[in-house]
């Protein structure tokens, strides 16, 4: 028999009480971070971090926590931008339409943010509207009509969006044939630097052979003009004479800091490191005359290009690259998705669909969009979003309205919950 | 109040530990409920609790430690099946109306016991609570969330900061 001892012994590794006092604002930052992991969304997580001081200083003073949060709660998709480019007269903004059944606090964000941007109304000049040519993390990049003035704006903080000017001129300097002059792509700090106010513009045009790009950075506000590259090494698409510039498809793609371009051919792409801003043509893997693709991440980060075929059947090729510096698509996981869209569709839509086309792809969503049969008109076009992670349609549906360029919007952190930044750092140290 | 051990091992009946809140008030409860603490659990094996002596635990007052070991006992059995691979759909089912139940508490109790659970490291029960403020919290504005959980008004510099950072997010309190 033991336990002969006067004092008992106190229990071993006894942590100290996390906080004194009682109450939700008294909650220590270990017992809050564990709340806060139960949220459902970032947006909810947000809504919650600004209740109270103690609680935005929980989120904004622990990167660990941040990084636990993000692994297991996916960027909230708030809505689609659309833009249809051809249009006259230009439409003074991109339309948007907000992700149906997201849960109270998403549609909080969409409700009270500035997703339809005319805040940029004193800026417009009434001539011209204002085109999208990207969206990625959160932020919005903008042209306006009269190719001068850019922005950079996030709707969920629209005061503190960014101007900038914009000359092609030197662009196209020296060039040979025609210029052709390529919508320009926002490019963000990576998710682990975590500071919102950094971002690139990469801004590209063609010639008849060549290739050049024009950078603005943040930090400096200024753009750099890089030298003409030659590229182009295939013979002109069938019908187009000699001098013809239309070797290059408008649309641009990026994933992890790399930049892409599909050859009209749809046989090569052009590669842009945005790291050593070098160019390098690569063969795609699938070219199929019944196939689309985008290429984008995968939930856990990866780049991957996303075919769809169409017999309903859509394939993951993720990206690896070699000891070499040399990236090479692998052949995914591919999945027949007919029996999903019977079950989001439903069976009348279904009788006009005859294929999928790939939209884009962010963040570990594919955006699809429904192909009808020629011959029924009125027949609605759709556009869902597939999981790359379940391979699942979600239950949000837009209707495609025209042949427009789509933007998903994906929601960021907001710089009151990122610790260091500008206005809002927190104003003494470790907390 | 304590059970005397069985002399030689764990045998005969279950072993018995004691546990003495911060007001002085000893439960008795068996060595298995208690151990779903991992900070009793080392306590334990080192053979400590039993006896006439007891642990004390100096953060948890009685009110709060009752509802705890009201907890353990009901998941002990459970977790003594290692997660329970072979538990019943209908235990399973028994297990998640408690919890539900249990959880259905005045606030200030679910405070103390997410405390306690986080101090004594009570995975299962911290992770409840944590899930049931989650809840309570999920849906509702900043000024919704303060009166839900009945915070004191604001402070001039805290409502100050408030104000700052609704011209930016705006929408965060809307």
């Amino acid at each position: 028999m033991t336990g002969e001892v006067s004092h008992p012994p106190p229990a071993k590794r006894q942590k100290k009480p996390s906080t004194t006092g009682s109450g939700a604002s008294s909650l220590g930052d270990d017992l809050l971070h564990e709340i806060f992991l139960r949220l459902p969304s970032l947006a909810t997580l947000v809504r919650a971090a600004h209740t109270c001081r103690s609680w935005r200083r929980a989120v904004a003073s622990c990167r660990a926590f941040r990084r636990r949060f993000r692994a297991t709660h996916p960027a909230p998709h708030l809505g689609l931008y659309s833009f249809q480019a051809s249009a006259a007269p230009p439409a003074a903004f991109p339309s948007f339409a907000p992700t149906r059944f997201a849960g109270k606090d998403q549609a909080a964000a969409v409700r009270g943010g500035d997703f339809f941007l005319t805040s940029l109304e004193e800026r417009s000049d009434g001539a011209h509207g204002w085109e999208i040519h990207d969206c990625h993390g959160g932020y919005v990049l903008l042209c306006n009509g009269d190719q001068k003035t850019m922005c950079v704006i996030n709707p969920l903080a629209p005061r503190s969006r960014r101007f900038f000017q914009f000359s092609y001129k030197d662009m196209i300097d020296g060039h040979r044939g025609i210029p052709v002059l390529h919508k320009a792509c926002l490019l963000l700090a990576s998710e682990e630097d975590e500071d919102p106010f950094s971002f690139r513009v990469v801004r590209i045009a063609n010639d008849e052979s060549r290739l050049r790009a024009k950078v603005f950075s943040s930090d400096t506000q200024e753009w750099s003009l890089y030298p003409w590259v030659h590229l182009r090494e295939e013979g002109p698409p069938a019908g187009s004479g000699p001098g013809s510039t239309s070797w290059l498809l408008r649309t641009n793609m990026q994933a992890n800091g790399f930049m892409y371009w599909i050859y009209t051919t749809q046989r090569r792409m052009v590669t842009l490191d945005t790291a050593t801003m070098s160019f390098s043509v690569d063969e795609l893997p699938i070219c199929r005359g019944d196939s689309t693709f985008s290429i984008g991440e995968t939930s856990n980060g990866e780049s991957c290009i996303l075919y769809a075929f169409n017999d309903f059947r859509v394939r993951v090729l993720p990206r690896e690259i070699n000891t070499d510096g040399v990236q090479k698509w692998l052949l995914g996981k591919s999945e027949q998705l007919e029996t999903e869209l019977h079950r989001v569709l439903g069976k009348q839509a279904m009788k006009y669909c005859y294929g999928l086309q790939v939209v884009a792809v962010r963040d570990g969503f594919a955006y699809l969009a429904t192909l009808n049969k020629l011959h029924c008109a009125g027949a609605k076009s759709w556009i869902l979003s597939l999981s790359l992670e379940t391979m699942k349609l979600q239950d949000t549906l837009f209707e495609r309205t025209s042949q427009s360029c789509f933007y998903p919007y994906v929601m960021s952190w907001p710089s009151t919950l990122l610790g260091n930044y500008g206005f809002f750092a927190l104003e003494y140290g470790n907390t | 109040m304590a059970a005397p051990e069985s002399g030689d091992g764990n045998n005969g009946a279950a072993r018995m530990v004691t546990l003495i809140s911060s007001d002085n008030t000893r439960f008795e409860v068996e060595a298995a409920a208690a151990s779903l603490s991992q900070t009793l659990q080392l306590t334990i094996l080192d053979g400590g609790g039993g006896g006439g002596d007891g642990i004390p635990l100096p953060n948890v007052d009685s009110a709060t430690l009752s509802k705890v070991l009201e907890y353990c006992i009901k998941h002990a059995p459970a977790a003594a099946n290692g997660g329970a691979p072979n538990a019943t759909a209908v235990d399973r089912a028994e297990l998640e109306r408690f919890d539900n139940e249990f959880v259905n508490i005045d606030q200030s109790v679910l405070y103390s016991l997410i405390m306690a659970a986080h101090n004594l490291e009570i995975e299962g029960l911290q992770s409840l609570v944590a899930k049931k403020v989650a809840d309570m919290i999920k849906g509702k504005s900043p000024m919704e969330i303060r009166r839900t959980l009945g915070f004191p008004d604001p402070t001039p510099e805290e409502q100050a900061e408030m104000n700052a950072h609704m011209l930016e997010y705006g929408w965060a309190y809307e």
